[in-house]
């Protein structure tokens, strides 16, 4: 990784707590080798990382005290029973409140006699954020944690999300949904081939594309699109998507509703 | 220390749950016991101052259990986690590598001696196996045999790429170990170069010491194999620590 990205993505750890940063970039830009050097596994080539002010090389565990990480490839024995991983992890560090209560936040509560082989996706990614909050951390780092979900199940998982942030955490996550970015993060760095490209609010990121405001609303009788496209000042008219149609289908919340007001 | 206990009642939980695992360590130990008992019976044989087969069989199969604990059970647990990604995952909690490895060496050696303790006792209260040696010199003879067999999957696990290959490399292994152990076919009936071979075969003698202990041999003629199976302890231990990646 360039010495160049190193330095740029280093601000959030010193941004105000209770903010979600998100990384965004193409396959290969080098998302989750900046979490990795965040959480103290790979030593980074060039340049300073700090967590916390706490370098997570030479204060491996004093980083890793504060922060709570999820991976993207790591598995937990299925033989498991969901509640235990979570009470064991929980052992693991000096300070902790109740395992039973970070289910119940991730709602696996009710499951957490059930072998982790026995969870869907969303669910395995839901303990996965539940052994991630364990401990209470001051710094949560996602690493694409909607990838294989259901649009359905990726809201919930973006609910936790915003939920954490409520509790003051700051939460660095990455993803490659643009969607996502845009409807979950604060701020954002777009990175490509190791380089970080754009760093700034979701806002100001769309807004230096140009002066273009976005309005979001829903309507009861189907309006012509034509006619709001004549309104004078309207740059485009965006329907409904397919996944907005999934959603109402199956249950989920209309995506419009949570669109981010710019 | 809240670390290593809860992990070490996890892991054990998942060694039970394991169900292959457990009939290798635990039933298949006391079902030999059993079959040799009713094929060979230990009525005294002749040359061998009143000493059934079983009294000889016994200690080797209890070398046996360690020498495939160490060969295929460790390993297997550890390199399947690595391969899961489940090491990973707890390296980026405060959890220290030295507890995790205490944790998995407590289970595994908790798990041999459970199997040991069965072997002897369905060996003794089946068919009135008996040994003389104190039960202290076995117990720590077995103790240094379990604890090179260990050290020795440690270094298996360190040098594996990852669990596929356990089970290939662990037979390549365990084949030669059990042929050139003395207690599968007697090495005086082989040719000198096979017998000088068999001199570097750890499983050889750890059944002799084995064997020793529970005959109650004097130590000190024990010592050349002592000091084959504590080199094992500490050649292994030196390569696992050396080369282990935790991803």
């Amino acid at each position: 990784m360039s010495r160049r990205l190193v330095h740029a993505i280093a601000p959030p750890t010193g941004s105000p707590r209770g903010e979600v940063f998100g990384i965004v970039g193409p396959n290969g830009a080098g998302k989750t080798t900046v979490l990795e050097c965040m959480s103290g596994l790979r030593r980074p080539d060039a340049g300073a990382v700090r967590v916390l002010g706490l370098d997570p090389q030479a204060d491996r565990y004093a980083v890793r005290e504060r922060i709570g990480v999820q991976l993207q490839a790591a598995a937990l024995p299925d033989a498991l029973r969901v509640g235990e991983p979570v009470t064991l992890f929980a052992a693991f560090y000096p300070r902790t409140g109740d395992p039973m209560e970070a289910l119940r936040r991730v709602g696996l509560e009710e499951r957490r006699a059930a072998r982790v082989a026995a969870l869907s996706g969303g669910q395995r990614q839901r303990l996965f954020i539940a052994l991630a909050l364990v401990h209470e951390p001051e710094v949560v780092l996602l690493d694409e944690l909607t990838t294989r979900l259901d649009p359905q199940a990726r809201r919930d998982a973006w609910a936790l999300v915003r939920e954490i942030r409520e509790r003051g955490a700051t939460v660095i996550l990455t993803t490659h949904f643009m969607e996502e970015a845009e409807r979950l993060c604060d701020r954002v760095a777009i990175i490509d081939r190791g380089r970080v490209v754009a760093l700034d609010s979701v806002g100001r990121l769309i807004a230096s594309l140009g002066e273009e405001r976005r309005v979001v609303f829903t309507y009861e009788d189907a309006i012509d699109g034509t006619s709001l496209r004549g309104l004078p000042g309207v740059v485009r008219v965006e329907r409904p998507t397919l996944e907005d149609v999934f959603l109402a289908r199956t249950g989920g919340a209309p995506s419009v509703g949570d669109a981010p007001a710019t | 220390m809240r670390a290593y206990r809860s992990l070490a009642y996890v892991l054990a939980k998942l060694a039970l749950r394991d169900h292959v695992a457990v009939f290798f360590a635990l039933a298949l130990p006391a079902g030999l016991v059993v079959l040799f008992g009713f094929a060979f019976g230990n009525a005294p044989v002749s040359q061998e101052a009143g000493r059934g087969a079983l009294d000889h069989q016994l200690p080797a199969i209890a070398a046996w259990v360690f020498a495939m604990t160490g060969l295929f059970s460790v390993p297997m647990a550890l390199l399947g986690r690595r391969d899961a990604g489940t090491l990973r995952r707890f390296q980026v909690t405060p959890l220290r590598p030295a507890t995790y490895l205490a944790a998995d060496i407590t289970v595994q050696l908790g798990q041999a001696a459970v199997g040991l303790a069965l072997l002897f006792t369905v060996g003794a209260l089946g068919f009135g196996a008996r040994g003389g040696g104190a039960v202290a010199g076995v117990i720590a003879a077995a103790a240094l045999s379990a604890a090179a067999f260990l050290a020795f999957g440690y270094a298996l696990a360190a040098l594996l790429p990852n669990a596929r290959t356990v089970p290939v490399v662990g037979n390549v292994l365990a084949v030669p170990m059990l042929f050139l152990s003395g207690a599968t076919a007697p090495l005086e009936v082989m040719p000198e170069a096979v017998r000088r071979v068999a001199e570097f075969n750890p499983l050889l003698h750890a059944v002799t010491l084995l064997r020793g202990a529970w005959f109650g041999e004097p130590w000190s003629a024990l010592a050349s194999s002592v000091a084959v199976v504590a080199g094992l302890l500490v050649a292994g231990s030196a390569i696992a620590a050396a080369r282990f990646n935790w991803s």
